[in-house]
């Protein structure tokens, strides 16, 4: 899966970086996330099937693409008519690869 | 697109902005793409723990001072965002659900966040809405100082 960005982590005492990650990107809200190091840390990301990519968590599981929710906060598209749903896969859990 | 810097720093502890991005116009045309965030503290290094978020605001709140983010270009125009910095006297109103980075980190360490191309994190082209970086949360109070890179 292609990576949305990298998160660096430094401390003065090390003579590398600490942590060196890609990022995930919600294709509905926009928010970026390190995958889980550990399982036990998993949370619920998933996949949304309609837009193809993964989604940061069940408040975004409403299939609105990034540039409609945009657009709503810019009052340039109704909300209600925004077609919602059927894009969450909610029973899906991805492969630690692509958590 | 023109690129942009501000940067600014506060002492953290709960709900404490350091940074709010925004679009003061009555009707912007374009909209902010943040691709680069990096904080880390000033204070003496200490075990501290802090809780940062970086989400989306729809008002400015009162700011310590105002800081016009610079054209990384010298020669480059100047923008249509606006930073406040400083001891906010009052939050910005954020958005619930909108967060755009989390970002636990103890005081000693220093955090850097960068967009892969197309992956930045798009602010609405509305009045006063941008992002806000704050910390949300944290076991001391030291200054720590963010830095914001965006384009408009």
């Amino acid at each position: 899966m292609r990576e949305a960005g990298e998160v660096t982590l430094i401390d003065p005492g090390a003579d590398r970086p600490l942590f060196h990650e890609g990022t995930r990107m919600c294709c509905h809200c926009g928010k970026h996330w390190v995958p889980a190091l550990r399982p036990q840390d998993r949370k619920l990301r998933t996949w949304c099937m309609k837009c193809n990519g993964p989604v940061c968590g069940v408040h975004c599981q409403e299939c609105v693409p990034m540039e409609k929710m945009l657009e709503i906060m810019e009052g340039t598209v109704d909300p209600t008519s925004v077609s919602v749903g059927g894009g969450y896969e909610g029973s899906l859990w991805l492969p630690a690869s692509y958590s | 697109m023109e690129r942009y810097v501000t940067h600014g720093g506060a002492a953290v502890g709960t709900d404490k902005t350091i940074i709010n991005l925004f679009n003061p116009a009555a009707t912007p045309t374009s909209r902010g793409a943040i691709y680069d965030l990096t904080v880390g503290s000033e204070a003496t290094p200490a075990d501290q723990a802090t809780q940062f978020y970086l989400g989306r605001t729809t008002a400015v709140g009162t700011e310590g001072s105002g800081f016009v983010p610079n054209n990384i270009d010298p020669a480059g125009p100047a923008g249509a965002y606006d930073s406040g910095i400083g001891t906010f006297s009052g939050e910005p109103t954020y958005t619930a659900n909108k967060e755009l980075l989390d970002i636990p980190l103890n005081q000693r360490a220093t955090y850097r966040w960068v967009a892969a191309p197309g992956s930045e994190l798009i602010l609405a082209a509305t009045q006063n809405s941008g992002a806000g970086f704050k910390s949300s949360s944290g076991t001391g109070t030291a200054v720590h100082i963010a830095t914001i890179f965006f384009m408009e």
